[in-house]
This record gives structure tokens, C-alpha cells and sequence, in this order.
């Protein structure tokens, strides 16, 4: 689906592998960071940090914490687009602006063909690809926020004469029964933000139907297959009111 | 076959009854010790045992005391050779302390720490099937 | 064009937790949809009908956590327990089938925490949560008895150790967590 005003500020594709189990994240830093360098020259880290805190009546509190690195993200110059080295597997993130999937596929291959080479994975597990979109709904003034205007299975509240939504989640988990892809959609709130009211669509299918790793034409048609159902989603989620906001261009 | 300090003699026989001092609670159930009571130490690769049965029992619990330096213990595992036997074990003298021997044949696979853990696991399993539980009173 | 005929809720509870818990997504927009996601969750597991059992097992694992914090715990020379295999463990809780009971916990030598689903002395099953998603599992059946590694990504318990756990717990009848 082409849109000309699109509400993606998030894409993300992961590819969750069996890495080999002598996989050192923190020790492999500095051959992942010298092959993404010349695209993604800004390396971050993840952190999973725990924290132990002991009170004993009479002791002074002791802390502590244990901090574990859970992924390389590798940044690109501007910013927008990141290669993520995880102990579970790859990830590639495009942030906004975001001019559709087949642009970016390129870039992917050569991504994922680099994190193979380095890591060495054994299989994947499953390919997990994820819209979020923030939906900058109208407020007019003086008049309610209609959600069924802009969604077709919206959140309705019990009694709309006295009641009016302050926030709201609402997540829904669906089984695409040809394919076995499972898609998972979030719709959440948090009021009202100016004369806009801001609501996260936040749509990720998986496939657990996984290629061999290096079967990339079988990774990519899974990819599409995602991508389609997300669309699915997306454009049956809304109603035409909403999906004119952002300017469809077929 | 020679006599060792505390005047036992230097080979386990089949017939002795071993036991594993319980240091923490978590080690046992009211039914049973827990496998992870027997898993060896990571520096080791031995998990300690003494040569003591349930009887007598002050002697027992003296001997654990000593041991364990006045460290709280909650009871014994007790268990006889054939038990690290059946998991693919062996037994070791290993004075001193007095009556201390040791499990020892324990895999470790430096490539692969889960699938060394998972055959421990294994091990430690059957050993604790195999064995009784005595708490202190 | 394949259709989307089934809508499963399929443990909500949990995949809105995993939502919470496991992204890959680093946009500010994501912060905001996980974290009122996660007011959701914090909410949700203040009910005792839904949660009180859930709750005392952490307070197990965690009490547990506590007291072999340090390493020596054993008199000997163990480690103390990694506070990623602790929060690990309080993952897997999360994320049990209703119909699987809430193990018992036990420290071991090298800092991991083992889970045991134990039925009597022949019929168990032990997982080992350490630092890393591979769990490290055995099992004993009477006579039967193995051993393996599965990972866990956070979301759903591995199958195989669901079917471990199945047969020595329920010899293939069914029950429900109260």
C-alpha cells in the first residue's frame, strides 16, 4: 500500500536465529562494528541491567547491579536506519521517513548476508516484521472525538453520553489460518495532545515457517508474505475517513 | 589397600553409605533432595561427600559441623555408591578433612556450558532418586 | 488472498506482557506504546483471583534470589545467583500454560536457579535458567529418563519442556492451576 502521507515512524525486521552456543556478543563488538562501519559509522549497545538490593536491619543496604548486553545496534549516519546484532538474532530498523519495504530490501540483504558471515547462525527460528504507525487524528473543537469515525473496530465506551475516553490499549492477536503467520496489532492512546489526538497502530506479523539462513530468495517471500498481511491489517482496520488522512496512492 | 587418616579405609566399598550435607533450604523438599544439591563445583568439578550413613546420627551431624565450620546445615542426602555408579560417576577418596571423598567424572564441555548443564542435570537426577533424605532435628 | 478467520486471545495476559518485555524497536513512539502496555500489565497483576499464585512464586524466586545472593552460599565455592537468570525465571513464570503448576526452586553451584516440577522421587522435571535464553533441562520417568537444551525467547516456554513437564506431572490427564 503506497501512501503519500504515511504514519510509519518505525519499521522493524527481525530474524531470530540458533546462533552457535559458543556465540560471545560482547566479544564479536569489534568485528561486527568494523563491517557495518562504512554505513552505520555509530555503534550502540542495549543493556539489560539488573538490580539486587539488600536491606538487613542493623547493615548498611547494599546494591548491586549486573549489566548484560543484550544488542549491538549499528547507526547509520543520520540516524534512521539501524543493524542490530542481538543474542537472539538480527534486526533492521527504519525509522521515518520510511518509503515502503522493496527500498529497503536491498540494504537488508547486504545487512543480513554480513551478520551470517560473522555469526554463523544455525537456523532461524522466525522472521518477525513490524509497522508501527502514529495516526494523527483531527479534533475538532468543541466536538467529541468520534473513534468509530477513523476505526472500524474501535473501543467503545459503556456509556458515551456520560463517559469519555481519557486513554485506552487494546491489543488483539490473530491466526492467518492459510499461512500459519500469526499478526499481533496494538492500538493504543493517551488522550488527546493539542487539536490532534495521537494513536499508536502498531501491527507485527511472524512467521515461524523459517528458510534455511542462507536461502535469502525464501527469506524475502516470507518478508512479503508478512508485509501483506500487515497491510491487510492495516487498511481493514480503518475506515476511508481515516485512510484518506494519509493520502493513499492506489 | 591402606588405611587414610581418619581410619577409613582407601576404596570406597559398594556397601558404605555416603552423604551430602543440605546447606541451603531450597537444596530439599519434605520428600526429597533436589537434584541441584548434588551438581559440582565449577571450580572443582567435584561435588563433596563424606563417608557416614544416617547412623549414628550425633556423629553424623558432628561431622557435618566440623566440616562446614559452623556454617547452618538443614540435614544429609544419604546415598551408597552404586548411585553415582548408575549415573555414569565415580567415587574418590579426598582427605582431608576427615571421611571426605568426592564425585568426581562430571562432563563440561567448555563449547557448550547448556549442554553441559543439561548432562549434569542428568546425572545429579539419578543420584537424588536414589537417595534418602535425613533432616535435622 | 488468504483471510484472517481466527482471532485468538492465546494467553493475552501473556503476549501483552511479552509486548512489554521484548522489542526490538528503538523509535520514541515504541517507548510510549510499551509503556502504556505496561501500565496495563502492572494493573493486571495486582489481582489476587488472576495473580495471588503468580505472585508467590516470584516472592519464592525472589526470597530465594536473596538469600543465595552472595557468592559461598553453599559453605563452599557457588556462585551467587546471576540477577539476569533470576529475571529470566520470572519470565518463564509469566509465561506457563495455566494448566503447568508453579515449580519449586533450587540455587546451584554456578549461579543458575533450577526449576523443579518434581511428582516423587522417580518422576521429575528440572530446568536450569542461567545467564543466557538456553535453558538446559532432565528429566526422570520411572525408568525413562533424558536430557536437552532448548532456548526461550522470552514469549512462550519451549515446547519441549512443556511435554516434559506434561508427562511426569499429569500422565496425560488434564488440570488447571487454581
Amino acid at each position: 500500500m503506497k501512501l503519500g502521507n504515511s504514519p510509519v515512524v518505525e519499521v522493524v525486521l527481525d530474524i531470530d536465529c540458533d546462533l552457535p552456543p559458543d556465540f560471545d556478543l560482547a566479544g564479536s563488538e569489534d568485528r561486527f562494528r568494523e563491517a557495518f562501519l562504512s554505513s552505520y559509522p555509530k555503534l550502540r549497545k542495549s543493556i539489560v541491567a539488573t538490580h539486587h538490593v539488600e536491606v538487613k536491619a542493623g547493615s548498611p543496604t547494599h546494591t548491586s547491579a549486573e549489566l548484560g548486553v543484550s544488542a549491538h545496534q549499528h547507526v547509520s549516519e543520520d540516524e534512521k536506519q539501524i543493524v542490530q546484532v542481538r543474542r537472539e538474532g538480527f534486526s533492521f530498523n527504519r525509522l521515518a521517513p520510511y518509503s515502503g519495504l522493496d527500498a529497503c530490501l536491498p540494504e537488508i540483504e547486504r545487512a543480513w548476508r554480513l551478520f551470517v558471515d560473522l555469526a554463523l547462525p544455525i537456523q532461524i527460528r522466525l522472521i518477525r516484521l513490524r509497522y508501527i504507525n502514529l495516526l494523527q487524528l483531527p479534533v475538532s473543537q468543541g466536538q467529541p472525538m468520534q473513534l468509530s469515525d477513523y476505526f472500524v473496530h474501535s473501543p467503545s465506551l459503556p456509556d458515551k453520553d456520560s463517559l469519555s475516553f481519557l486513554r485506552f490499549l487494546d491489543q488483539r492477536v490473530a491466526l492467518e489460518n492459510e499461512t500459519g503467520q500469526v499478526v499481533e496489532w496494538v492500538l493504543a492512546s493517551q488522550g488527546l495532545d493539542g487539536n490532534h489526538w495521537p494513536v499508536i497502530l502498531d501491527i507485527s506479523s511472524v512467521s515461524k515457517n523459517p528458510p534455511l539462513v542462507d536461502a535469502w530468495e525464501q527469506i524475502v517471500g516470507q518478508i512479503q508474505s508478512l508485509r501483506r498481511l500487515n497491510n491487510q491489517v492495516f487498511s481493514k482496520s480503518l475506515t476511508e475517513k481515516c485512510l484518506q488522512l494519509f493520502q493513499p496512492l492506489e | 589397600m591402606g588405611v587414610l587418616p581418619s581410619g577409613l579405609e582407601d576404596v570406597i566399598s559398594d556397601g558404605e553409605e555416603l552423604c551430602r550435607f543440605l546447606t541451603q533450604s531450597n537444596q530439599f523438599n519434605t520428600t526429597m533432595v533436589k537434584p541441584s544439591a548434588f551438581l559440582p563445583s565449577t571450580t572443582s568439578l567435584e561435588t563433596s561427600v563424606f563417608r557416614h550413613g544416617a547412623k549414628p546420627e550425633d556423629q553424623l551431624w558432628t561431622i557435618g559441623t566440623e566440616a562446614l565450620v559452623g556454617r547452618t546445615f538443614y540435614g544429609a542426602a544419604i546415598f551408597r555408591p552404586s548411585a553415582t555408579h548408575e549415573a555414569g560417576l565415580t567415587l574418590a577418596v579426598s582427605e582431608p578433612p576427615h571421611r571426605h571423598a568426592a564425585i568426581r567424572g562430571w562432563p563440561q564441555y567448555d563449547h557448550d556450558p547448556a549442554l553441559t548443564k543439561a548432562q549434569q542435570k542428568a546425572k545429579a537426577t539419578i543420584i537424588a532418586s536414589k537417595c534418602d533424605l535425613l533432616l535435622r532435628t | 488472498m488468504p483471510a484472517i478467520v481466527s482471532a485468538i486471545g492465546m494467553t493475552s495476559y501473556g503476549s501483552l506482557g511479552a509486548y512489554v518485555r521484548h522489542s526490538s524497536a528503538v523509535s520514541e513512539v515504541a517507548t510510549r506504546s510499551r509503556e502504556a502496555a505496561g501500565s496495563v500489565v502492572f494493573h493486571f497483576e495486582k489481582s489476587e483471583a488472576c495473580f495471588g499464585p503468580l505472585r508467590r512464586a516470584q516472592s519464592e524466586l525472589r526470597t530465594l534470589a536473596a538469600e543465595c545472593f552472595c557468592s559461598g552460599w553453599d559453605g563452599e565455592d557457588a556462585v551467587g545467583l546471576h540477577p539476569s537468570a533470576v529475571a529470566t525465571a520470572e519470565e518463564i513464570l509469566r509465561c506457563l500454560p495455566g494448566w503447568v503448576p508453579f515449580p519449586e526452586f533450587a540455587p546451584e553451584p554456578d549461579g543458575s536457579i533450577s526449576l523443579d516440577w518434581i511428582q516423587s522421587r522417580n518422576r521429575l522435571f528440572s530446568l536450569s535458567v542461567g545467564k543466557t535464553h538456553r535453558l538446559a533441562y532432565s528429566w526422570l520417568n520411572g525408568s525413562d529418563k533424558g536430557y536437552g537444551v532448548a532456548s526461550f525467547d522470552g514469549r512462550e516456554v519451549p515446547s519441549m519442556v512443556l511435554e516434559g513437564i506434561r508427562s511426569v506431572l499429569l500422565n496425560g490427564s488434564s488440570a488447571v492451576r487454581a
